[in-house]
Formats: C-alpha cells, structure tokens, sequence
C-alpha cells in the first residue's frame, strides 16, 4: 500500500518493497504547465525533493508566456506540501511574477492541453481613487450615511494585529523593486494608486484564498467560503459574499467596493466587520466600507462628479 | 465515441446514487447504451438502488487488479439490455484504484457505451480525484440548502482546474410549499451563487424512497414526479429543449427557473 505523500503509479499489483517504481511516465517526472477554462494550473513533477521542484518551477515561470496578474492553481501531484512550501510557492508567483497563488490541488489530472493562456497574461493595472462618498460615520446598530439608513449593524471589533506567522507576500527582491516600493508604501499610508494592482478575471469560490501585496480587482463575484486578503484596496465588480481583508499590512485608509456588498466578515486594517447574524442584508446598489475614526462603515458607493 | 459522465456534490448524502440510477435507466429508456460506474469504493450502494446486488461477482477493483476482465464484472440490468453496472468493492478502500486506473477504464467503456455514468463519493479526497480522473463532463448535484450549495462550489472550483467544460447542476430534494413560504432557498438563490447552467430541478418525493427500497428506478415510474424531472433531465442531456417542470401549485416557480436559466453565466 502506497501512503497517502507518495504519487501514483500505475501498478500490475504489489511492487517488491524498496523497489524504485519504473512504469512512470515522464508526464509525472516534468513539471506540466496546463490551461484551464479559469487560468493557469501548474502541475508539480511527483519525483525530486522540494528545492529542486522549487527551480523547476522558477524556470517553467522564466520560459512561460507570463503568468502576471494571473490567478495559479498549484498541482501537488500527490505530494504533501507543507505551509512553509506552499509559503515559498505564493512568495516565488508574487514577487517574480506578479501572480497570485489561487488553491492547491493535490490530485492527478489528465494532461491537459499545453499551450497559451486563455485569459490571456495581464499586466498589473492601476486603479485610480478618486471616488468622492458621502461620509457620515456610523451609528451603532443603526448605522446610514448621506442618503438612505443603511440596514447593516455591522459589528466592529479590533483584530489582533496582522499575525506574524502569516504575512501577506511581499517582494523582496531588487528584480521587483518598483513593486516592492509600492507595497511598503500600501503599508505606510500611501496612496493605493501607487500600489500593483492584481485584477482577477474569474470568480472565486470557496475555498479559494488570494493573497497580494497591492490591491485586488476581481471582475467576478467572491462566493462564500472564499477569501482575499490584500495589502492594498479591494474592488470587486460583482457579488462580495466571502471574506475581504483590505489593508491586511496595517493600512487604515484601504477600501472594499462591491457592485453587491453582502460579505461574511470584512477587515480593514486592524479592524473586523462582520454580517449580522441572520437572514444576510441584500444591498441594490454598489457600496464600499472604510474606517471612519477606526470605525468600519458601510456608505454607498458613489460615482465621481464629471467636472 | 460515449460520453464519461461524473456525478458529484461534495456533501455526502444530495442525491449522487440516486440521481446515477435514475439517469442511467431514464437514459437506457431512451435506447442509449448505458453503464454505470459505482466509484463509492468501499461504500457501495448503487447497485442496491438498482435491484443488483444479489448478481454481484467481480467488481472494479478485480478489474483494476487484473483478477477479472472488465466484460466480466459488469452485471446487465434486469430491465433493459442495454444498461450495464460496473459495481464498486464494499470491502476495498478507496486507495485500492488509481485515478490513471479509471482514466484507462472510462477510455475502454466508452468505445462500447453510449454513456459512462460515474456515481462519486462524497469529499474532495482520493475517491472524487479517482470519480474524475477520466470524466469528460460533470454533473453536479446540490440540494437547497447552504452547505450543499458551498460544497458544490468547492467542487465547481476544483473542477475548473481541471481540462473539462463548465459543470451543470442538478438541484434536488426542492419542497416549491417551502420555496414559497421563504423557508428554503429556491432555484435563484442557488444560481446566483454557482452560477453554473441548471440541467433540472428534482422535487423532494417519496416515490425515490419507495423506488430505492424496491431497487426500481422512479425514473422508470410514470406517475413519479421525480421520475418524470429524471426523464427530463435525460432528454436535456440528448440536448433535447425541455421545459422545466412546473412544481407543485407553483405557476410562477416555472417562469422564474427559466429566466435564470437563460441569465446563468
Ligand atoms: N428527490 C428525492 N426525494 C426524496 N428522497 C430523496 C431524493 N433524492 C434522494 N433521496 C434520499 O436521500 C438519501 C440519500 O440519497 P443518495 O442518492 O444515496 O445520496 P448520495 O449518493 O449523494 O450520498 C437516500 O435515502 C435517498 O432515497
Ligand atoms: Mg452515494
């Protein structure tokens, strides 16, 4: 019986013990670089230890048509990989490439076609904000602002400060220094405009995590059991129904805006909003949430003035 | 060529086995050859729901194993020539099969058979990876209610990893008396967050109780009404346009599951 870390091979019945397995076919040996109907998914080689899977990976990366602004899924082929691994997987996609880890699969799959991107490699784009809101603060329970009561009493409650143990991604290397400015600038209170932007053209969906060091734009909805956590602003042109953690490396003033904002829990820097319990408030119009005086309101999105 | 066909959810419990059987006969009904692969290695009961269990010799993993050859174990349905079932071993564990062991065997039923059914385990573990491996298309199946429905997302979005065209959805065990009076999620809800094509909508009846303890596919009774949302499901399948059932008392129910079908992404 094979354990559960080690891959599958096709096998006529028990193998001597200690025996190197040799029915292998070399689509398990090499790294396979597949495109799906959402991304990009990279299938790991099931043989060699960790830093040289690692290399593999950082070559597939360098000879690749662009993985930038991309959403990854990971195939482990099998193998078990551990927090640090996958730690230094999502650091490698982020600060050499410019693309976030998306979910890790640990299954086979049939080798797919190998070919171009179907999303098509993107750029990091900026996203300007310059969007004017209305700015009454919230009032406990019945919280509203300019134009209309809002029906959310969120709950607000300080979170502990960003864990150490699991930091958002950020580059380090000179390769990515503009990038890397940028996020320290996220962190210090800088414009997010300055900051890389990840646009994410798919929906998430649960159990899918995106982390990024900038701000994060999902042209999709994020379903619940799904979470993005982002240094900068998180914009999302469809349903916010997840988690979204703006401004995860300290930063008070990052956003969440949603065409539907009907989060689980939102975060803002330090500070965590969650839905009421109960039946789950259905906005009709696009909304964004902020921290005002280390309050987080819900206001109403509001288009910029045309001047 | 067939078509390799799996049927999943996640949740243990929505109506895989069920929606398997009744598919496959609805589909054998239509003279389509059939055959139905119980992948629930180690917890089999599909061949129960079918009425087969007491014709059990080999199942997949002899095959698999190499102890029978695959034309062996496959048992003929007592109702139609032309619906087979492949059963799984109650005594194995799912690690007794490979997922490149089932892509290779889906790859030899279907040259011979219309449609390869794939009932899945639940989980998102060795036996969904081995349910998959050689599938062509899935089906997913989720009641209304908001842990069925989030575990099919987890499947929808491991599947979206995988090289196969979009999932459809099959929502089952819907009570339209408890849709209306907002005591269940109906079909809208559901749609907006899977966002999948709807392939049929299942009424929650008895006569899948009373057809699964017989082993007699409702899908083979005339007057079930689930039976008769399996024989739609089916022809929806051949790519036949079939309205959708309108249930119960529900006019408006029918009305409604059409737009979103039309709107789903
Ligand atoms: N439409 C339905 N109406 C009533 N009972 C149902 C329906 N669908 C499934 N069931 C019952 O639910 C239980 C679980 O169904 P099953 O098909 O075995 O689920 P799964 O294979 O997903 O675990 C069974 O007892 C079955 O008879
Ligand atoms: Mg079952």
């Amino acid at each position: 019986m094979t354990g559960q870390g080690t891959p599958d091979v096709p096998s006529g019945g028990p193998a001597p013990s200690g025996s190197p397995p040799t029915m292998r076919s070399p689509s398990v040996e090499a790294l396979q670089w597949l495109s799906t109907r959402s991304g990009v998914r990279i299938r790991l080689p099931a043989k060699g230890t960790f830093p040289t899977v690692l290399e593999d990976l950082e070559r597939a990366l360098g000879e690749g048509s662009g993985v930038r602004g991309l959403a990854v899924t990971i195939d482990a082929a099998g193998r078990e990989l551990g927090v640090p691994q996958l730690r230094e997987i999502e650091v490698l996609l982020l600060e050499r490439h410019g693309a976030a880890l998306l979910q890790v699969v640990e299954g086979q799959s049939a080798a797919g076609k190998v070919g171009g991107l179907q999303n098509g490699a993107r750029g990091a784009r900026r996203v300007s904000r310059r969007t004017p809101v209305s700015s009454d603060p919230v009032l406990d329970g019945g919280v509203r602002n300019g134009r209309r009561a809002l029906r959310r009493p969120w709950r607000d409650r300080t979170a502990p400060p960003p864990v150490e143990d699991d930091p958002v991604p950020r580059p380090a290397s000179p390769a990515a220094g503009r990038a890397h400015s940028a996020a320290a600038g996220v962190s210090a209170g800088l414009p997010a405009d300055a900051a890389p932007t990840l646009l994410l053209r798919r929906t998430l969906r649960s159990g899918q995590r995106v982390r990024f060091h900038g701000n994060v734009v999902v042209l999709g909805d994020v379903n619940p059991g799904a979470e993005i956590v982002a240094a900068g602003d998180i914009v999302v042109m469809g349903t916010l129904r997840g988690v979204a953690h703006a401004g995860a490396t300290g930063s008070t003033d990052a956003i969440v805006a949603a065409f539907r904002l009907q989060p689980t829990q939102i975060r803002v820097g330090a500070v965590i909003g969650r839905a009421p319990d109960g039946q789950a408030p259905r906005p009709d119009t696009p909304e964004m949430a902020r921290l005002r005086d280390g309050v987080l309101v819900i206001e109403r999105y509001m288009p910029p003035a045309v001047d | 060529m067939g078509e390799v066909i799996v049927i999943t959810s996640g949740k243990g419990g929505v109506g895989k086995t069920t929606t398997s059987a009744n598919l496959g006969a609805a589909l054998a009904s239509l003279g389509k050859s059939v055959v139905l692969i119980d992948a629930d290695i180690g917890l089999r009961n599909l061949d129960v729901v079918m009425g087969l269990e007491n014709r059990i010799v080999y199942h997949l993993v002899d095959v698999v194993e190499g102890y029978c050859r695959l034309s062996q174990a496959l048992i003929k349905d007592k109702r139609f020539d032309n619906l087979c079932l492949l059963p799984a071993a109650q005594t194995k564990d799912k690690t007794a099969v490979t997922p490149e062991q089932m892509r290779q065997l889906c790859k030899e039923l279907k040259v011979d058979f219309d449609f390869v059914l794939i009932d899945s385990p639940a989980g998102i573990e060795q036996g969904f990876k081995n349910a998959i491996a050689g599938a062509d298309r899935a089906l997913i199946v989720a009641t209304p209610e908001v842990s069925s429905v989030r575990d099919a997302d987890r499947i929808i979005g491991l599947l979206e990893a995988e090289s196969m065209p979009a999932p459809r959805l099959i929502v089952n065990r819907i009570r339209p008396a408890m849709v209306r009076r907002g005591d269940m999620m109906d079909i809208s809800d559901i749609l907006d967050i899977l966002a999948i094509e709807l392939l049929g909508v299942v009424p929650d009846d008895e006569s899948i109780v009373v057809s699964t303890n017989r082993g007699e596919p409702a899908a083979l009774a005339a007057a079930s009404r689930a039976g008769q949302a399996y024989r739609n499901i089916a022809r929806r399948l051949l790519g036949e346009d079939v309205p959708f059932l309108s249930l119960g008392d529900n006019p408006g129910l029918l009305f409604r599951i059409r737009r979103l079908f039309g709107n789903a992404r």
